[in-house]
């Protein structure tokens, strides 16, 4: 009871409410990792399982290298700090997700600026 | 001024080959060639570029948009594909698509809902959204994320965008004509490069993967804006 409560402040403590689509949180990592792409490019991909339901994310756009392991590095320490969410462009009824944030109460991390 | 030498471009041009406009503005106090020259009005005119290559600046692009592309009949579909703004920028869409198909005569014509999707799957109609793109290529701004690195090309830098420059910063991206008139012409120099890459006529899809930099078709960004695109094609023949 203690733990759901704990999820139910913190989804609303959370910056940024207003989820345009869906949200997942979490209490342990998921998976993520970079892949090669174009050139010098990498795309940014991950996946989960909830309520028996297996997903899969992506970012919208391949960036080099270096942009995908930073990222990969901002996502794994908000995993890492606690409880925390993440938030994704589709409505819940997609299994292939776009990622815009990961959130938790003391870090967070997102796509656009 | 010579209008005897040079002959208009486009129809939609507001200046001949070789110029760009310059809207009328108070030019300031300013010292040339050691004199002082006192604040005074300048009328808006046809100026040559240094360049000497077909340049596009901000004046122009937003003439060219109000004076033409608002009272146009559309070929776009009117389909939001579920977001809020997912018709406001019809008319700007359709204009720079219509235009750069007439300048650059691509063997497949770029469909405008094509980069209705782009802009979709790229900043979900988001003006003012700006993602780190790396160091190198800047950020990814507004409705088509167009990159620092992107406006140096287009401005002619290593010759990306041949003869064919656009010459727009970085804050111009979060005004939707000008980052549509820089995304779409962005869009047919990634063609381009599909079109060398693949020896021949690649497809716009190649184009969009390489704009995006994902290297497969299967990749779930890719097949998204797939699925939206024929979706937008399904319901506009409905």
């Amino acid at each position: 009871m203690k733990k759901i409560n704990k999820m139910l402040l913190m989804n609303l403590l959370l910056p940024g409410i207003a989820f345009a689509g869906s949200h997942f949180c979490f209490e342990r990592e998921v998976s993520i990792h970079c892949e090669s792409e174009l050139g010098e490019n990498y795309s940014l991909n991950g996946s989960f399982v909830k309520g028996g339901v297996f997903y899969e994310f992506s970012a919208r756009r391949a960036f080099p290298g270096s942009w995908c392991e930073e990222a990969v590095g901002s996502i794994l320490k908000v995993m890492k700090s606690g409880n925390y969410c993440m938030k994704f462009e589709e409505k819940s009824v997609s299994v292939d997700l776009t990622i815009n944030a990961v959130l938790s109460k003391s870090k967070k991390w997102t796509y656009f600026q | 001024m010579a209008k005897k030498l040079i002959k208009q471009k486009h129809k939609w041009r507001k200046c001949p080959l070789g110029f760009h406009w310059r809207n009328s503005s108070v030019v300031d106090k300013h010292e040339r060639r050691k004199a002082t020259v006192k604040e005074h009005y300048r009328e808006g005119s046809c100026v040559r570029n240094r360049s000497k290559k077909d340049t596009l600046y901000a004046d122009e692009v937003y003439i060219m948009t109000n004076t033409y592309f608002l009272k146009r009949k559309l070929t776009i579909s009117s389909n939001t594909l579920g977001y809020k703004k997912g018709s406001e920028f019809d008319n700007i869409i359709d204009g720079w698509v219509t235009y750069w198909n007439d300048i650059l005569k691509p063997k497949v014509p770029l469909d405008p809902d094509f980069v209705k999707v782009m802009i979709a799957t790229e900043s979900s109609f988001n003006t003012k959204s700006k993602a780190f793109a790396g160091k190198r290529a800047g950020y990814a701004r507004g409705l088509m994320q167009v990159t620092d690195q992107t406006l140096k090309y287009l401005k002619g830098h290593k010759t990306e965008a041949r003869n064919q420059t656009i010459i727009l910063d970085e804050e111009d991206m979060n005004d939707p004509v000008l980052n549509i008139a820089a995304g779409v012409r962005w869009l047919y120099r990634k063609k381009e490069i599909a079109d060398s890459r693949y020896k021949g006529e690649s497809s716009w899809l190649k184009s969009v993967m390489l704009y995006k930099g994902y290297r497969s078709m299967n990749h779930k960004q890719v097949q998204k804006f797939i699925g939206l695109y024929e979706r937008i094609k399904s319901e506009k023949n409905k």
